[in-house]
């Protein structure tokens, strides 16, 4: 899809545009800079009423991945595992690598998925185990999708079962 | 008015006159609150809440368990008023009490099989009969039958049958009190070799009437999240009993120190104002409990259905009992009023740990998150907003979580 929105320009949202959704959808969210095609957005994630709440940093450059990282509190590790489903650079995984281009809105995506993943991050501090679930980086983007869609299947069925 | 006094207990039209402070305070503070934005403020913790519900239902029977119940005691009936029984003639009739007829059954601590009390009521027995004999003919009747013959355990006031692994069920025989009518039961005491006061269906009504007092009925979904699995038919008071009984069960290694189930019961019935939710009920009970105890004296906690009976005397005999029991409440006070502004869900755990046991807190979180896990799969997970949180139930301006896949 990146590469077909290359021919067709404007299905990509502009940086601008992105702007202009996350200042609607989340007004509380402040633009910090937005200089040579890149913003920068300040903000604060709470991922339900009984959580910690987040400030994080969104950063967008666009032909790039939105990057979100989480400022305060410091995300910590457990004593025997790293934190999972991390960048090298300390900005969360929050999709594969096709499951996110240039024409979906950031507000709409991005930050619903790194609230979901702030949740996750700590019911794995509360229970041990990550339960939201997610592919393993040493699998191609292909093979993990559907590994993660075969596990999304048994969340449904069981779902339904109960 | 210091005492907790026995008439206010049953006299329902003047529970707004109740001793406490904090009764009045609470309600100001939160009734209008919900009355008026009934659907645009989801409380502020509808998290833990979930959680309390989650904890509460994984610690009652289990339908199957309950069916199960139901189809012994039935059978048990009819083997005692079957035609070649010796109690026939007493026209014997079964029915649930305690925690099994109002709904507040908790597993216990340690061990697998739950207290189920049935009174086996002889209509027909109005004179005068040796409880002792009583309680002998129903003990030599169930020993005859094949299958529940060998479960049989003679206890003080009932005779008990073992099924391992499950339940006992607790058969206690009465008889109707003629002196009294209506309700009035009397129960034999093998120890005492007299038959003692109970009331146990006007203690039930009496539940029945405290638990949908207010407009309050059943526990309704707290959003944003959908209501448990088998919170359905639960009242927000059923609830906050099994909560404060399992606090009681991991509070008091003792078991001569422990409030019994009847006293807890009681108090929560008595002070419950109509709370919505599981932690709001249980924060104000015992808010208003800690308010009731008087200074000098004792708390005293009477049988709303039978006013004379005090079932909190054996504080009397057990100073040390009682002394554990205020400072086991004040304690619980001090840590439910902070729950809300608990912060993170490791705190949350760790809390609900400490009150309710390891285990339970643990399971609860594993299945809150396989109900969002489950929206999410299915499409229905929304963001409300970034400060508010996830969501299960779509709202105006709430966001859709998409389907994504963490990587990495």
């Amino acid at each position: 899809m990146t590469r077909h929105a290359r021919y067709h320009p404007s299905v990509r949202l502009s940086v601008a545009a992105q702007i202009a959704q996350m200042r609607v959808a989340h007004p509380s969210w402040k633009l910090a800079a937005w200089r040579c095609g890149e913003a920068r957005w300040v903000g604060t994630l709470r991922p339900s009423d009984a959580s910690i709440t987040y400030a994080v940093t969104l950063a967008y450059r666009l032909g790039r991945r939105p990057r979100l990282s989480v400022t305060a509190p410091a995300l910590v590790r457990r004593p025997e595992a790293e934190i999972p489903h991390r960048h090298q650079d300390g900005s969360l995984c929050l999709h594969l690598p096709d499951e996110w281009d240039s024409t979906m809105s950031i507000a709409e995506t991005i930050v619903p998925w790194a609230t979901l993943w702030l949740y996750h991050y700590e019911l794995w501090h509360a229970t041990g185990e990550w339960l939201g679930g997610g592919a393993h980086p040493r699998l191609r983007p292909r093979v993990a999708r559907r590994v993660a869609e075969a596990a999304r299947r048994r969340e449904i069925a069981t779902a339904g079962a109960a | 008015m210091q005492y907790f006094d026995c008439e206010l207990a049953i006299a329902l039209g003047t529970r707004n006159q109740q001793p406490g402070k904090g009764g009045d305070d609470e309600r100001k503070g939160t009734q209008p609150m919900t009355a008026m934005f009934p659907l645009v403020s989801p409380p502020p913790t509808a998290y833990l809440n979930d959680l309390l519900v989650r904890i509460a239902v994984s610690l009652q029977l289990t339908p199957t368990q309950y069916r199960d119940a139901v189809r012994h005691y039935e059978a048990v009936a009819k083997w005692l008023s079957a035609a070649d029984s010796p109690l026939a003639r007493f026209l014997p009739g079964i029915f649930p009490q305690g925690s099994l007829r109002i709904g507040t059954t908790v597993r216990p601590l340690g061990r697998d099989e739950y207290d189920l009390d049935l009174v086996c009521e002889l209509l027909a027995m109005l004179g005068f009969h040796d409880p002792v004999w009583v309680l002998d003919l129903v003990e030599r009747r169930l020993r005859a039958h094949g299958t529940y013959g060998p479960m049989v355990e003679r206890m003080n006031r009932c005779v008990r049958l073992n099924f391992a692994g499950q339940f006992h069920l607790d058969i206690l025989p009465a008889r109707p009190d003629g002196a009294l009518g209506g309700t009035y039961l009397l129960v034999p005491d093998r120890r005492l070799e007299d038959w003692k006061p109970s009331n146990p269906k006007g203690y039930a009504a009496w539940f029945d009437r405290q638990s949908t007092y207010r407009r309050v009925a059943m526990t309704r979904a707290i959003e944003p999240l959908p209501q448990p699995e088998g919170a359905e038919d639960k009242t927000p008071l059923q609830l906050a009993v099994q909560l404060f009984k399992r606090w009681r069960d991991v509070r008091y290694d003792d078991p001569d120190l422990a409030p019994i189930s009847i006293v807890l019961t009681t108090l929560a019935g008595t002070y419950y104002l109509g709370e919505e939710h599981p932690l709001e009920a249980l924060v104000g009970i015992v808010v208003r409990i800690d308010e009731a105890i008087p200074v000098t004296g004792r708390l005293k906690v009477c049988n709303p259905a039978h006013p004379e009976e005090d079932l909190s005397e054996r504080w009397d005999r057990n100073p040390a009992a009682y002394r554990t029991f205020v400072s086991g409440i004040r304690d619980l006070r001090a840590k439910l009023t902070s729950a809300p502004s608990l912060e993170g869900l490791p705190r949350l755990r760790e809390f609900l740990e400490d009150l309710f046991g390891e285990g339970v807190a643990t399971r609860a979180l594993r299945d809150q998150a396989s109900t969002i896990e489950g929206a999410r799969a299915r499409g229905g997970l929304t963001l409300l907003s970034a400060s508010s949180g996830l969501s299960t139930v779509a709202a105006s301006g709430s966001t859709l979580v998409r389907s994504n896949t963490f990587y990495d």
